[in-house]
């Protein structure tokens, strides 16, 4: 029997060769994996890169950029550093100082130094650092007349490191033509008070601190022109004995014949584009306060005219200009054009600009009666002595009742009834609620004697007040809010001997 | 005596190019990953140089008049105006720039900025009304990306406010940093505030 021979083939080695050549070709691949490994890693080690070192530059560039584009002015300017003030960024009021620098030695840091402190690495390695400048000359406007030499002293803290807010108020005046000089309590008293009496106005500003503020009253002996916005020192300067605020994006205009307010009309006016803290004085105001606006209706924007009683019973020395907004903390960016338009002409006036306001006074009835009647299409008119030669204004009439349109008018009188049409105000409105509502007039002058003051409604619900007892009542049907008011009264619809609640508010000629 | 020969199998034809095909895919693999990764850093830093480029530009020419000051203005250059000037210094402006190119970029006075051969850069001011313009600088690098950045600009700029008194005003800074072996970064920044030396 032949024996078999049986091979086991699953432990049969490899040769030499082979070995040898399969161990080059996994050296070979390893090596190829090793690498594309190694450089791979490389070129992501942020250390010896270019693109990092790059984008290091850019990311600190960026900074320096972002710094730079909010820089107030510049104490240093050179192409390898930077001293510049940014507005407040730690909430103290101050504005902080940065300096960016680099020595100029190939592969020294660029550093920024915070207020004076020891400079912080930026980033490493600078090969090199360039700023440019781009400057442009910005000439002064030439002033108005009125205007030119309109020197302002604004009272600051600190006239060597002003806020950021009092830089900002500096600015704006000086957009508006006035030459401002600051002064602060670093200054003294004395320097402050001798400069204040040779400028044309001084402006207290609402971040002094009131406290260390101690020459209010000797400033308000001054003659110069003082527009205040600092809720504390109202008493000193004799607008009012104290202050309440509250925030308010509207003031209600209620004088528009003045200076500081003429173009705006009477009613609520918007003044900022968000809410804004609003000063009103609500204490002990001046008897010979001259309310333009109010807040809350409490007085806000207002003035003393000079010679007139301060409400401590001291004497204005000049003109004082009570402004509710850009108190502490506020951002004058806030301000609206009418914000800013109220603020600007408060200062000219200050300076001198405009007249004093003048002497307004009432004839009619301001008394509110008891009984309330009222219908559409009826000129309603009441009998009013007019005692003084005078420029009348404006018509206010106590209505109501519905939301809808009314409007006032002035006749004449011809032997106790309404004759001619002098003169008629625009269509305003009232409201489901009785109130005064006051209308404008085209300025009218009228002589001393009897006037007729008239008001129709659109609404059959709108109502008025009156009286059963005074000068005369007189009714003609007309719908003259639609068309007007009769150019001649003529003969009247229906006679009574009452009085209705409405006066005309008129300036006092001479 | 009967010779005994072990039966000795090499690697098949099969395996061996499914062996070659796993290590090729392999390092096929490695190396694309390896290379999409070198392109997206090279896209992303050639983007931010764009922008940088862009801004600058952009920055520069928003401190411009809206108008030339020194003549009745026109749209374009004004009359006597060198149509190619030398410089950006010699522009008085926005629409001097209307149509303004250049290659490489430049600083204000007409030096190549360097590490930057074969960019471009180029300015287009679009007429609004008679109180705005649109000014788009657009940033082409030698790949063909290209970037443009927009900025409207109105008749009365921050820093044309009036004012009662002369004043120099820091308008605009440039500024270039290099770190390392990399390339310089360079832009500028125009200032929002009447910044002046104290």
């Amino acid at each position: 029997m032949r024996k078999s021979c049986k091979v086991d083939i699953r432990n049969q080695g490899h040769t030499l060769i082979e070995m040898v050549i399969s161990l080059t070709a996994t050296t070979l691949l390893m090596a190829g994996l090793s690498a594309a490994v190694v450089v791979t890693s490389k070129a992501f080690r942020p250390e010896t890169t270019a693109m990092y070192a790059r984008t290091n530059a850019a990311v600190a560039e960026s900074d320096l950029l972002s710094d730079l584009r909010l820089a107030t002015g510049f104490t240093e300017r050179t192409s390898k550093a930077a001293t510049f003030n940014v507005p407040d960024r730690d909430g103290d009021g101050k504005q902080e100082k940065l300096r960016y620098a680099w020595s100029g030695t190939s592969g020294a840091p660029l550093t920024l130094s915070y207020n004076g402190l020891a400079p912080q690495v930026i980033t490493n390695d600078v090969r090199s650092f360039a700023l440019s400048y781009v400057t442009t000359p910005l000439a002064a406007v030439v002033l108005p007349a009125e205007q030119t030499g309109s020197q302002i002293l604004m009272v600051v803290n600190d006239s060597a490191n002003p806020s950021w807010g009092e830089l900002n108020r500096k600015s704006l005046l000086e957009s508006w033509n006035f030459q401002v000089t600051l002064l602060g309590f670093n200054d003294g008293e004395d320097v402050i008070l001798a400069t204040a009496a040779k400028v044309k106005a001084v402006y207290l500003n609402g971040e002094i601190d009131s406290k260390r503020f101690k020459i209010g009253a000797s400033l308000s002996a001054l003659s110069v022109g003082i527009l205040n916005e600092h809720p504390d020192l109202v008493d000193e300067l004799g607008f009012a004995e104290a202050t309440t605020s509250t925030a308010s994006m509207i003031v209600y205009v209620t004088d528009n014949s003045h200076y500081i307010t003429t173009g705006f009309s009477t009613g609520s006016c918007l003044m900022a584009t968000v809410l804004t803290n609003a000063v009103q004085l609500s204490t002990t105001p001046s008897p010979n306060l001259n309310s333009l606006a109010t807040v809350g209706s409490k007085i806000a924007l207002a003035t003393i005219d000079p010679g007139k009683l301060l409400y401590d019973g001291r004497i204005a020395a000049g003109r004082r200009v009570m402004i509710p907004w850009m108190t502490t903390g506020s951002n004058l960016l806030l301000l609206n054009n009418n914000g800013l338009d109220l603020t600007r002409k408060s200062l000219e006036w200050a300076t001198g600009l405009g007249n004093v306001s003048v002497e307004l006074k009432k004839f009619g009835y301001e008394t509110v009666f008891s009984n309330e009647n009222g219908t559409s299409s009826i000129q309603y008119a009441t009998r009013a002595k007019l005692a003084d030669k005078a420029r009348v204004r404006s018509i206010s009439a106590y209505v109501g009742g519905a939301f809808d349109q009314v409007r006032f008018a002035l006749y004449s009188d011809k032997s106790g009834q309404p004759d001619k049409l002098i003169v008629q105000s625009d269509i305003g409105m009232t409201t489901t609620a009785l109130g005064w509502v006051a209308l404008n007039v085209t300025p009218t002058d009228l002589a001393p004697g009897d006037y007729w003051l008239s008001f129709s409604f659109k609404n059959a619900y709108q109502r008025y007040r009156y009286n059963s007892s005074g000068a005369g009542e007189r009714n003609k049907s007309n719908a003259a809010v639609s068309n007007g008011f009769l150019g001649t009264w003529g003969t009247s619809t229906n006679t009574y001997s009452g009085a209705r609640s409405i006066y005309a508010t008129y300036e006092v000629l001479p | 005596m009967k010779a005994i020969y072990a039966i000795r199998h090499g690697l098949s034809l099969v395996e061996v190019v499914v062996s070659t095909l796993l290590v090729g895919l392999l390092l096929t693999a490695s190396l694309v990953s390896v290379g999409g990764a070198a392109r997206t850093t090279f896209a992303a830093t050639q983007t931010s140089d764009m922008m940088y480029l862009a801004q600058q530009l952009l920055e520069e020419i928003s401190i411009l008049a809206f108008e030339d000051p020194n003549q009745t203005p026109v749209f374009g250059m004004e009359p006597g105006e060198s149509t190619v000037p030398a410089s950006r210094t010699q522009v008085d402006d926005i629409d001097d720039l209307a149509n303004w190119s250049e290659t490489p970029p430049k600083d204000r006075t007409g030096i190549n900025l360097p590490s930057y051969i074969g960019w471009t850069r180029s300015v287009k001011v679009i007429q609004g009304s008679a109180q705005d313009r649109t000014i788009e600088v657009t940033v082409t690098a030698p790949s063909g990306r290209s970037m443009t950045l927009k900025a409207f600009r109105s008749k009365e700029g921050g820093s044309l406010q009036p004012q009662g008194v002369n004043q120099t005003l820091v308008t605009w800074i440039g500024v270039t940093l290099q770190t390392g072996a990399g390339a310089g970064v360079t832009s500028g920044v125009s200032l929002v505030n009447h910044a002046a030396d104290q």
